[in-house]
């Protein structure tokens, strides 16, 4: 249940990629409640990743009620009618299983490690819980502690998280994106059994559910075993399409803040642009461009501001559009030693706009070709195409979509790269923020 | 009896069987019966791994052929030749070593030679900890050669050049400078210092920045000269590659390294524990504690009776001890775990966790009883039993990754387990007594063998 607050840079996995081939050779099947499940063969040693992850996040937590979502999370931990206490870490453990959680903004995912012949106790210590989940309320006050010392450590110990918590606030302003995912403080010390049983109730269904199984196992057999532990699970009340509402456009927000604990100055740019949800044929272009402005050290941005001007430390641009509401671009630059904020804020967007304006069609091919290069490696480790097909298929994402992920690429062209330049940097949401040193009063003993 | 009665008790026989029966099947959850009647039975699974010896310069290496996958990863290491191995006043030249050299090499400069890395999805990168330097390489069997080559150059013709060695000192400075915002970074460098004193552990595995602003072009040159050598590599290869192939990989790629690379030619050192809590005083939200006892050498008989006794302290995630006392039970800490950690020249079980300055003291209370408790009483056969079926049934998890499973082949020959380890190693957790684990609890798990140092606000502040 670490590393929970999970930002999926997906893009930097995705990686000279047979045309035409499909990148997992996913299985997909819908039991009979409705629950998904996927199923990706890996038969190099008798091992699976077995995941369940459920289409809710701190997304859709009520007002104030930040961090529900996670809380639960940890107390799915917590005990079930027939599994009381601790004993499902107990078991998971004797029986060699690796296993852990996690909970996002768009959605919470259970998952383990394990030897394929301890698949099906997984399952059915899965199913157990997705519906007889009962925890004692010494059980709910302990753990609400722990994710308070979690908050604490994982956020607040962090000097930056402060900065990147009000970045987002600044982006998103009244969309649920702007709340934090493990809830402020204050919020989680007043959740209440009640606000996790809500959501537990409310999204923890079947027809709310993705099972991933990746490893040492025959689609059918998978799907057979699937029916047996979860298939019997009555089927949930419907969920209604969430409406997320609009950001405005014409946000532009300044942000500067000056840090105690902070040693390092760093420049961010964060737009809120499209998402597979919000615009599924305009996220490739979009991809492309963040790769080509600084997905690595021969980016664009890289060569410009690092090794030509010498102005930047580091530069990198990521873009985010696996999410159920809008996608995110962002930009993060670290200025040299010597460089004010100021100074890089100012040739930053000369920088970007050279960049857009001198991309050519052999420079767009060689920025995909670097893309495709590397989509084999992902055959290789079970537990990450897990991980990668799950995050994407719970947001919304087709398997089409996203096995004909190198075709897609590849479709791309200039214009449509620079089409999306336009649109990220000149007519969406932003902000940039920036965040130096408090100095001075911050010293050891 | 009459019948009557004993109808009434046949029938009460009756009741409490079906009883039990829809009891058992509604209310129990045997997972015991799961696994013994799952149809997914265990899979005999076994990936040799046989030693390679190259034919021209006889470089030996361990290689594990698995063909599943069109993919190579080649781990290596020169023992030796971490930070250990820096003289006085070059602080940091092991680190910027392991930076600078996959950043250009063979006549192209650092631009064309990532472009090329890139475009052919070959990754090389090097690191250097404070025993070992170390490199690994992953790339498609299509284009191993070009990717054997660009290693090749790296090694064997190290451009070093000026401009990029002053970028990559620039971002040195910038990581000793953020080492500062991480506070578990911050005491793991307190606690190096108090614990080695002047041995090279204690210093910044990073360097010193007035060390760092000195080095030149020549003395990275000058270190891969006179550290990288065959004397001192050790070197693991897993993927789509046979026996054949290599050795006439191990000759092309390592062949021309000098014979003589780095000396072992620093002592043993002995952590100093005395003095027990140490309080650090910081403005932090969270304190933050790390732990330190001396612990086992790797071959030694005692290991795995360690190994197994630390695992129910503090190594088992949620359900260890540690992590049931402290935070299940009483919600005190997102986590506190035990480990052990085994340097060349130190053997150590080291622990850590991060708590409010108002759970602090119970945390380190809590902490010194569990650890205290393990040594005084040991563990008892069911914690044992349970332990060994952790150990053994995740042991084929391993096999997930390439580039670990290449990793686990140097580690093998670093600290000798020998050629069959995956095949053995479950045998030799399952033939650990109970005697023997206590003993080795008793041993190390004592009060004197303790130091926690904590970094933040403490209840007195």
């Amino acid at each position: 249940m670490n590393k929970k607050f999970v930002t999926i840079a997906l893009i930097c996995l995705l990686f000279t990629f047979p045309a035409a081939a499909k990148l997992f050779d996913i299985s997909e099947y819908t039991l009979g409640n409705g629950a998904r499940l996927l199923v990706i063969e890996n038969h190099k040693a008798p091992i699976v990743k077995h995941m369940v992850w459920y289409r809710v996040g701190s997304v859709d937590e009520k007002t104030g009620k930040g961090g529900a979502a996670h809380l639960l999370e940890h107390l799915m931990f917590r005990g079930t009618k027939k599994v009381s206490g601790s004993e499902f870490n107990r078991m998971m453990q004797i029986n060699g299983a690796d296993g852990n959680a996690f909970t996002s903004r768009d959605y919470t995912a259970y998952h383990q490690s394990l030897d394929v012949s301890r698949l099906e106790l997984a399952m059915a210590l899965e199913a157990d819980r997705m519906r007889n989940l009962n925890f004692s309320d010494q059980d709910f006050a302990a753990e609400r502690d722990i994710v308070y010392q979690e908050r604490k450590q994982v956020v607040e110990n962090q000097p930056l998280s402060g900065f990147f918590e009000a970045v987002q606030r600044g982006l998103w302003q009244t969309h649920p994106y702007a709340r934090s995912v493990s809830g402020t403080e204050e919020e989680i010390l007043s959740l209440t059994k009640a606000d996790i049983t809500d959501i537990y109730r409310r999204y923890y269904v079947p027809n709310n559910a993705v099972i991933v199984i990746s490893g040492d196992i025959e689609p059918e057999t998978a799907y057979r075993l699937a029916e047996k532990y979860y298939g019997k699970l009555p089927i949930g009340h419907a969920l209604a399409e969430k409406h997320f509402p609009k950001v405005h456009l014409g946000t532009r927000v300044a942000l500067k803040m000056k840090l105690p604990r902070v040693e390092l100055p760093r420049i961010v740019r964060y737009y809120a642009v499209d998402s597979y949800n919000t615009d599924p044929d305009n996220i490739y272009a979009a991809a492309v461009l963040a790769d080509y402005l600084g997905g690595s050290d021969t980016s664009e941005l890289y060569k410009e501001l690092v090794i030509k001007k010498k102005l930047a430390l580091s530069v990198a641009v990521s873009y985010d559009y696996a999410s159920r509401s809008y996608g995110t671009f962002s930009l993060m630059v670290v200025p040299a030693a010597g460089v004010s904020p100021e100074q890089l804020q100012a040739t930053l967007d000369r920088v970007v706009n050279e960049a857009v304006a001198s991309l050519t069609d052999e420079k767009l091919a060689k920025v995909k070709n670097k893309m495709l290069a590397g989509l084999v490696y992902l055959r290789d480790n079970p537990n990450d195409a897990a991980y990668i097909v799950g995050s994407l298929y719970t947001i919304g994402m087709s398997c089409q979509d996203i096995e004909n992920y190198a075709d897609n690429i590849r479709a791309v062209n200039s214009a449509e790269v620079k089409q999306a330049a336009k649109k990220i940097f000149g007519a969406s949401a932003a902000v940039e923020g920036i965040v130096e040193p408090l100095g001075g009063e911050d010293k050891d003993e | 009896m009459n019948r009557k009665k004993s109808a009434f008790a046949v029938l009460l026989a009756a009741i409490v069987v079906f009883g039990v029966f829809v009891y058992r099947s509604r209310f129990v959850f045997d997972a015991d019966a799961l696994v013994k009647n799952s149809e997914l039975g265990r899979r005999g699974f076994s990936l040799p791994v046989t030693e390679v010896v190259s034919p021209q310069y006889k470089i030996r290496a361990y290689l594990l052929t698995d063909k599943t996958n069109p993919i190579i990863s080649l781990h290596f290491a020169f023992a030796h030749a971490g930070a250990r191995s820096e003289k006085k006043g070059q602080a940091g030249l092991s680190k910027i070593t392991a930076a600078l050299i996959s950043e250009a090499a063979g006549g192209l400069d650092s631009q064309a030679f990532k472009e090329k890395m890139e475009n052919y999805a070959i990754s090389i990168t090097f690191d250097a900890d404070r025993d070992d330097f170390s490199g690994r390489l992953l790339t498609t069997k299509e284009f191993a050669p070009i990717a054997f080559d660009m290693l090749q150059n790296i090694l064997h013709e190290p451009q070093a050049d000026k401009s990029d060695l002053e970028r990559i000192k620039k971002q040195m400075y910038a990581m000793l400078e953020s080492q500062n915002e991480n506070p578990r970074q911050q005491l793991s460098l307190l606690a190096n210092r108090e614990l080695f004193g002047g041995h090279p552990y204690g210093s910044n595995p990073l360097g010193k920045k007035e060390d760092i602003e000195r080095l030149t072009p020549q003395d990275i040159k000058q270190f891969v000269d006179s550290r990288l050598g065959r004397s001192n590599l050790i070197v693991g290869i897993a993927g789509d590659l046979s026996a054949e192939e290599a050795g006439h990989l191990l000759d092309k790629v390592f062949g021309s390294l000098p014979q003589q690379g780095a000396p072992d030619d620093v002592s043993e050192v002995a952590p100093k524990l005395a003095g027990g809590f140490i309080a650090h005083h910081k403005k932090l939200p969270q304190t933050v504690a790390m732990t330190a006892a001396l612990g086992t050498r790797r071959g030694a008989a005692d290991f795995y009776p360690l190994y197994i006794a630390n695992y129910i302290l503090g190594g088992s995630g949620l359900s260890s001890r540690l992590n049931m006392a402290a935070r299940e039970r009483e919600g005190l800490t997102y986590g506190v775990y035990t480990g052990l950690a085994i340097f060349d020249k130190a053997a150590m079980i080291i622990g850590g966790f991060s708590a409010t300055p108002a759970n602090f003291d119970r945390v380190i209370e809590i902490f010194n009883e569990e650890w205290n408790k393990m040594g005084q009483s040991g563990v008892s056969a069911k914690e044992l039993a349970e332990a060994k079926n952790y150990l053994m049934a995740s042991h084929n998890l391993r096999f997930a990754d390439i580039s670990a499973l290449a990793e686990m082949l140097v580690y093998m020959q670093q600290k000798d387990l020998g050629i069959h380890f995956l095949q053995e190693r479950n045998r030799y957790i399952s033939e650990v007594t109970l005697d023997e684990v206590n003993r080795a609890a008793a041993r190390y798990f004592t009060a004197d063998n303790l130091k926690i140092i904590g970094l933040g606000n403490f209840k007195s502040d």
